[in-house]
């Protein structure tokens, strides 16, 4: 547990757009994804996640649409929106600058 | 966003996460446990979410005002005390300020109105302002300091219409006097230079007397008796508010008609004839007054100095703005008022503290066990707040209806003499400053509890059990210190209505017999070429006596006129140039003193054919001129002029208020009328033996039997022409009467607020006492000496205040000190019985305490 962080403030919102670029997913699948791909490093906190899908939903950057998921029970499925495709480029770029920025400051040596 | 839909998600979203934990090999009910815990607070993600798409602090607002609702709905006695404290604040002070911005604020309606001044001489020796016609002419050409300068004068004259009289109001202009208001005619054209005998008519007169028609113009209306030509028609917006003149008569709303002045260069000219005219100016705009009057000083003195005599040395220039003139001792009265409406809101501020802090104490526990249990600070002062406002909204909504309805009641009940009151209107910043700052009082004040509970000693008070309060012995030195304060403004203004009362009860009264609402005057006023003579004068009136005596319902009747006032010449004593006491000449017929019910002091009363020049005197005069000497068979002259006639006095007869009440007995001299020279405009008084309206009705019709062409008008009883004269004094009683009034009402309030919470925080004690054989008697006084120490140390403070500040009100007060010690030992008793019914209600409901209750109540 000591190896998991908690998330910055914003960034969850760029995670959620990244897996959902994968395909539509509800709620708990993108918690899931965001999870295993961060090898169980990043934590979701969950109270915060879905205030920051509907944020998104209002954006216009996600749409959500009922379906069925896999325990065979009608639930919202969230899917990018062609806005959020693009927003994601923006924000993909403007992390990357971000984390480049902050990793030559904190190893200046290298 | 549905809540049922986020819900459904999150619902399952927890079943997703307890699958899988089961899956992990956790057994059901830990597995949903887990699933739960790492989910979180399920009611914060819901809000958080929810405030993703709503606007929270909106809800939170409506949220909290439903609750504040509720709670002053839980507590109807507090929240209709405050509310309507807060409406009396609002109210009272927003009418009454309304009337102070109309009246003193508001620019005249003229162009440049700000440039507007008043010129007049003052004359020393008469006490008066007046500007002869030939020095307005003077000032007019040589004055370099004004745009334009015109001059008016006002009086009563008939107007004779085709088969029909009317006494009204006209003003005579000189030919600039229109352009210079900025007046455009909505038909025909203004009096303008060049115009001899020409006569605008307002709208009014032109819709009564025309029906509107525009075919009256160019149409000849006589103007006591002189024809005049009307040339125009004033639009129905022209109104006159304009000061008048020394000798200008009745009443600015009664101005009907304007004709050409009678002021002319050519009519004009020093020590032959001369007019008083009224004089207005416009200021250059790079010009202050005080460059004016340096100016004016100047061409004044070269004035005085080529025309030698009394007239201009005792003549001072005066120069002021126009508004300041026409408001003049009415400032005085109004500014006092406002301090007194300043008082009363005051008082509503110092209530509305005392409320909400004894409010506060009230829920101290119910705030500390909301905070025990998690209300988060801001939360709970957004509580407070809210009900700081919801009390302030509806506080605020009565006040603007209580505004509303004072100022339609002072609009009524205000007498003409007060410029523009009509178009006082509610004044909205007077509304917005009235209600910002008592909605601050009630948020400051209502804040106080929050605030004050700190985390430190939320315990204390929750362990304090069901006793409140105990621990903040400041909060109550504060409330006691605003209940004294209260108090103390309170019977400031008692104080002052109060001598104003006693100064309206010594205007009214009345000798034992006159009774003045059986007493019918009418004006009658001679016009035309028929009455330019004394004979055909006297013979008028002779007739006109006749026909009353014969009047049905008539017991006496007589005639009278005030002519002219004058310097007392008796024989035989001489005073220096200038020192000698002035008195009235009054004509009038033998009847005239049975029709008033006067008395005979000494001598004998006059006849309507005396054989010799004789007079009567008053009591007044009487004492002032002759002192304890005998004034019968003394000779004075009426005049000073070389022709006056020596006139024997023949009798005097006791002082009578008749001309106007707020004034003092003066010396008066009474010639019979046959012997007198001014005869025009008469008097006629009737003393009615039924009702007096209809021998009023009964007297006019004999007169104009006599002839139709002659107007008789101002037909009323003597009560109510005498009521005219002190309306606006009734007026300033009347405004006064009501702010001490709520003033009272709001501090016994106050009062009642205080002790009330003192014995419901000492309920307890009381118990205790009672347990242990204190007699309800004890309990009564002990309750009602605290409230009466603090109460009495209050009006202490007050009296002394009304010491200092009654004088400021000198100028309003007839025949009373204002430190007449009755008013003041009234005033300080009636606080003091009210204080004492506000302590005695709270001290009974303590005495009633049953022990057991009192002692179990934890």
């Amino acid at each position: 547990m000591s190896t998991r962080v908690e998330l910055l403030q914003g960034t969850l919102d760029l995670l959620i757009l990244r897996t959902l670029q994968a395909g539509p997913a509800h709620g708990h699948a993108i918690m899931k994804s965001i999870e295993r791909n961060s090898e169980e490093t990043l934590l979701v906190e969950q109270g915060s996640l879905y205030p920051a899908l509907h944020r998104l939903i209002r954006r216009g950057w996600i749409s959500a649409e009922d379906g069925v998921s896999e325990n065979n029970r009608r639930a919202k499925f969230y899917r990018l929106t062609p806005k959020g495709r693009k927003q994601l480029a923006v924000e993909t770029g403007k992390w990357e600058i971000l984390a480049a920025a902050i990793a030559r400051i904190l190893r200046p040596a290298q | 966003m549905k809540l049922d839909d986020l819900n459904d998600d999150f619902q399952h979203h927890i079943e997703l996460e307890t699958r899988d934990n089961i899956e992990r090999g956790m057994s059901p009910a830990d597995a949903r446990a887990a699933a739960l815990r790492k989910f979180g607070n399920l009611a914060r993600a819901t809000e958080d979410t929810y405030a993703v798409w709503h606007r929270l602090w909106l809800d939170r607002l409506r949220q909290d005002l439903r609750y504040a609702w509720r709670a002053l709905r839980n507590n109807p006695g507090f929240a209709a005390i405050a509310i309507a404290t807060l409406a009396l604040g609002i109210g009272m002070n927003t009418a009454l300020f309304s009337v102070v911005n109309a009246v003193l604020l508001r620019p005249l309606p003229y162009p440049d109105a700000d440039r507007l001044v008043w010129l007049a001489t003052y004359n020393e020796r008469f006490k008066l302002e007046a500007v002869t016609g030939p020095d307005y002419f003077d000032w007019k050409q040589q004055a370099q300091s004004f745009d334009a300068m015109a001059g008016y004068e006002v009086g009563q004259l008939t107007l004779g219409f085709p088969g029909a009289a009317d006494q009204t109001g006209v003003v005579g202009v000189t030919p600039d006097f229109f352009a210079f208001l900025g007046a455009r005619p909505s038909i025909g054209r203004l009096i303008g230079p060049g115009d001899r005998n020409a006569i605008v008519l307002t709208h009014r007169l032109y819709a009564r007397r025309f029906g509107a028609d525009p075919s009256a113009l160019g149409t000849t209306i006589s103007v006591n008796g002189v024809p005049h030509t009307i040339c125009g028609v004033l639009p129905e917006s022209f109104r006159f508010v304009l000061p008048f003149d020394a000798a200008g008569a009745g009443r600015a709303e009664d101005v009907e008609a304007y004709v050409t002045s009678q002021v002319t260069p050519e009519t004009q000219s020093r020590g032959r004839t001369m007019r008083i005219v009224a004089v207005i100016a416009r200021l250059r705009p790079e010009l202050t007054v005080r460059q004016a009057r340096a100016e004016m000083e100047t061409i004044h003195s070269n004035i005085a100095r080529a025309n030698p005599g009394p007239f201009y040395n005792d003549a001072k220039l005066r120069i002021q703005p126009l508004q300041d003139k026409l408001v003049g001792e009415r400032r005085g009265a109004l500014l006092i008022l406002a301090g007194a409406g300043a008082f009363v809101l005051l008082i509503a501020c110092a209530n509305m503290a005392n409320l909400l802090l004894s409010r506060a104490g009230a829920r101290q526990r119910e705030i500390a066990i909301r905070a025990a249990i998690g209300a988060g600070r801001s939360r709970m002062i957004a509580q407070l707040l809210a009900e700081g406002l919801a009390l302030s909204l509806a506080g605020g909504v009565a006040g603007i209806g209580l505004a509303r309805l004072a100022l339609a009641a002072l609009i009524h009940f205000g007498p003409q003499a007060v410029p523009r009151l009509a178009e006082a209107s509610i004044d909205l910043h007077v509304l917005g400053f009235t209600l910002v700052l008592s909605t601050l009082t009630g948020l400051i004040f209502g804040l106080g509890p929050a605030i004050s509970l700190s985390r430190a000693n939320l315990a204390g008070v929750l362990k304090d059990g069901g006793r409140i309060g105990s621990a903040s012995p400041g909060r109550l030195r504060v409330r006691r210190i605003l209940m004294a304060g209260e108090l103390a403004v309170a019977l400031v203004l008692l104080t002052g209505a109060g001598l104003m009362i006693r100064s309206f009860a010594r205007m009214n009264a009345h000798p034992p017999g006159f009774a003045p609402e059986r007493i019918v005057t009418m004006q009658v006023a001679l016009t035309g070429p028929n009455y330019r003579g004394t004979p055909e004068q006297v013979a008028y009136f002779v007739q006109a006596l006749e026909r009353l005596a014969a009047a049905p319902g008539v017991r006496a009747s007589g005639i009278a006129n005030s002519a002219q006032r004058g310097f007392v010449n008796v024989e035989g004593i001489s005073y220096p140039d200038g020192q000698a006491p002035q008195t009235t000449y009054n004509c009038s017929s033998s009847g005239y003193f049975t029709a008033m019910g006067m008395r005979l002091v000494a001598g004998r009363w006059l006849t309507d054919n005396e054989p010799a020049a004789a007079a009567l005197i008053n009591d007044s005069f009487a004492r002032v001129v002759f002192g304890s000497a005998s004034p019968i068979g003394r000779r004075l002259r009426v005049a000073n002029g070389p022709n006056s006639i020596p006139t024997t006095i023949v009798g005097v007869v006791g002082d009578l208020k008749y001309s106007r009440l707020d004034a003092e007995p003066a010396p008066e001299v009474y010639l019979p009328f046959r012997q007198a020279p001014f005869l025009r405009r008469m008097t006629v008084m009737i003393r009615a033996a039924g009702d007096p309206m209809a021998v009023g009705a009964a007297a006019r019709q004999a007169l104009a039997s006599i002839d139709p062409t002659q107007p008789v008008f101002e037909v009323q009883t003597l009560e109510n022409a005498l009521a005219d004269t002190i309306a606006p004094r009734r007026f300033n009683l009347f405004l006064l009467a009501v702010f001490a009034a709520v003033a009272l009402v709001l501090s016994v309030v106050g009062i009642y607020g205080v002790m009330s919470y003192a014995v419901q925080q000492r309920a307890h004690e009381i118990g205790v006492r009672m347990a242990l054989g204190a007699r309800r008697g004890e309990v009564l006084a002990m309750v009602a000496r605290q409230g009466m120490v603090v109460a009495l140390a209050g009006i202490a403070v007050g009296v002394g205040g009304a010491l200092a500040l009654t004088r400021l009100i000198a100028t309003l007060l007839y025949a009373v000190e204002p430190t007449d010690p009755p008013t003041f030992i009234a005033t300080a008793l009636t606080l003091t019985v009210a204080a004492l019914a506000a302590c005695v209600a709270p001290a009974l409901r303590a005495s009633r305490v049953d022990p057991v209750i009192a002692l179990r109540y934890e």
